[in-house]
């Protein structure tokens, strides 16, 4: 596997960007209408935090992706869980959960706006689907993975029922169903912005599009740049959570992806 | 006695075989038809979830006009070649980054910085300087696939055995050989691993693209079905983005089982579905 590198080193090559976008900037090659350069986009980002509106504009799509991974988080790990161990539960709900599982949940928008109408519900109540699938499909597929050998010791031991849940099982799918935590989060942040770029008027993605739309790029920039922290934050900052809460579980790369 | 012995077996796998599809074509067919004498009682509003029968009666109708195909050929077009825009590049740049130390100094931070952006917010910016084109929708539906695959190409390459690389070379193996001949075809599997997934958002992003801007394909449609409310057809639009979701989703799959069937284990990534 790769070699831990030196912290630092990771800092070179985005700083290097950095610096060419100025120099780019202050040679006349990007116009400053076009790309802002990082000397402008700088204070332009504080001064909008300091404002208040892009707080504003943050917040909301925070209140909505946290509420919704709340609102799904307990149904989807327990149903995921009670697929996870019973077959015919599974073989059942298959079809229903292979076809929401493969449809780009922003697809369902139109019909969820048709049912709850075109408000705050619908978009909670999309992006909730979004968690729950992902997690529910996840922690599904954590308690199918489970070494056959792991449950035998177990049993072994004399452990059954809930004690086999609590001790065997449920910690062996704990990885999986945190990854699914992870994918789901970053999956309902898609959604959210996405629909927040056509049918809100509050949140990152509706504060993107109107600068887009009014051509300002110094605020196209800024909004960019702060969803782009709020992704990093929350695939990192997960993983990060992940591993010292599990440090039991393998740190694969391929877990990292969505 | 070896006759009786397979037929047990013969009856036991058609049994297994069986029991695998008629649980999930009986509760399919039971969710449907519920569906279908729930509407008709009332319990269920038709203007919101119109009887199958009449979905499936809207879709024999616009199979017939061609415009749907159209649609349908738009969204399979855009997600093929977006695709490819991303796996080209995205595993050349992904394979230099997992051999040369200095390629991966340089590109990993910038990468890793990118991919974690949700891939829609890639849309205002992308359309702010190439304007509402096809360009537009096709490399934001690129964007985060690339960077995807260029992450799993590196790590494909980073995991190699150190050992198969010996032995290769041992053999006299070099440069072009031995990356043709040893390098490319270990690192494979989890380069499908790669291509699967990109796939995968590479069709949530043209979706979602098509129904924010409204560019035809079955996004627009979709969305252009429910602003007329035609339930109906919005109906069609959600199975047909469905069926293509479960082509790209369970297809590659299949593909890479069949291509590869050394590695089945390793593609099925266990928590990725």
């Amino acid at each position: 596997m790769a070699r831990r590198q030196a912290s630092w080193r990771v800092l070179v090559s985005p700083l290097i960007v950095v610096v060419v976008w100025e120099l780019l900037s202050a040679a006349g090659v990007l116009r400053p209408n076009y790309v802002p350069p990082p000397s402008q986009l700088g204070p332009h980002l504080l001064a909008l935090l300091a404002g208040g509106e892009l707080w504003r504009h943050l917040l909301a799509t925070l209140y909505r992706l946290g509420l919704s991974f709340i609102f799904a988080l307990i149904p989807a790990v327990l149903l995921g869980l009670s697929l996870g161990m019973s077959r015919s539960a599974r073989l059942a709900l298959e079809p229903l959960l292979t076809s929401l599982y493969a449809i780009p949940k922003i697809a369902l928008l139109p019909l969820v706006m048709l049912v709850l109408g075109v408000n705050e519900r619908t978009l909670i109540f999309t992006s909730t689907l979004t968690s729950f699938v992902q997690m529910t499909v996840s922690t599904m597929g954590g308690v199918l993975a489970v070494d056959r050998i792991v449950l035998e010791a177990g049993k072994n031991y004399g452990a059954t029922g809930w004690r086999l849940f609590r001790y065997v099982l449920f910690p062996s799918a704990l990885p999986d169903i945190f990854t699914g935590m992870r994918i789901g989060l970053s999956l309902t942040l898609v959604l959210v912005i996405a629909v927040e770029l056509t049918a809100a008027q509050e949140g990152l993605g509706a504060f993107l599009w109107t600068a887009g739309q009014t051509f300002s790029a110094k605020n196209l920039f800024s909004a960019f740049i702060v969803i782009g922290l709020l992704g990093l934050t929350l695939t990192y900052g997960l993983e990060r959570i992940g591993n010292w809460l599990m440090p039991w579980r393998e740190r694969s790369s391929a877990a990292m992806f969505l | 006695m070896s006759g009786t012995w397979s037929s047990m077996v013969l009856s036991r796998a058609t049994r297994l075989f069986s029991r695998e599809l008629t649980i999930p074509l009986a509760t399919s067919l039971i969710a449907l038809a519920a569906w279908e004498v729930l509407v008709h009682a009332g319990f269920l509003r038709a203007a919101f979830f119109p009887p199958p029968t009449n979905i499936a009666s809207t879709f024999l109708g616009l199979a017939v006009g061609g415009e749907l195909w159209v649609n349908t050929g738009t969204t399979l077009g855009r997600l093929i070649v977006s695709f490819l825009m991303a796996l080209i590049p995205g595993t050349a740049l992904g394979l230099a980054m997992g051999w040369w130390i200095g390629m991966r100094l340089t590109a990993d931070p910038l990468v890793k910085l990118l991919f974690p952006i949700p891939s829609i917010a890639f849309f205002p910016v992308v359309i702010f300087y190439l304007g509402l084109s096809e360009w537009g929708v096709l490399l934001t539906a690129a964007i985060t696939p690339f960077l995807l695959i260029a992450v799993q190409s590196a790590s494909a390459v980073e995991s190699l055995e150190r050992t198969l690389l010996e032995a290769g070379r041992n053999y006299g193996a070099s440069g072009r050989r031995l990356f043709l001949r040893v390098i490319l075809p270990a690192a494979l599997p989890r380069l499908f691993i790669g291509y699967r997934l990109a796939l995968g958002v590479g069709f949530i992003v043209t979706v979602a693209v098509e129904m924010v801007a409204g560019k035809h394909g079955l996004g627009g449609f979709l969305w252009h079905s429910w602003q007329i409310l035609r339930i109906e057809e919005m109906y069609v639009g959600l199975m047909l983005i469905g069926l293509l979701g479960i082509l790209v989703t369970y297809g590659l799959e299949a593909l890479a089982d069949r291509l590869m069937p050394w590695q089945v284990d390793l593609l099925r990534l266990k928590g990725q579905r």
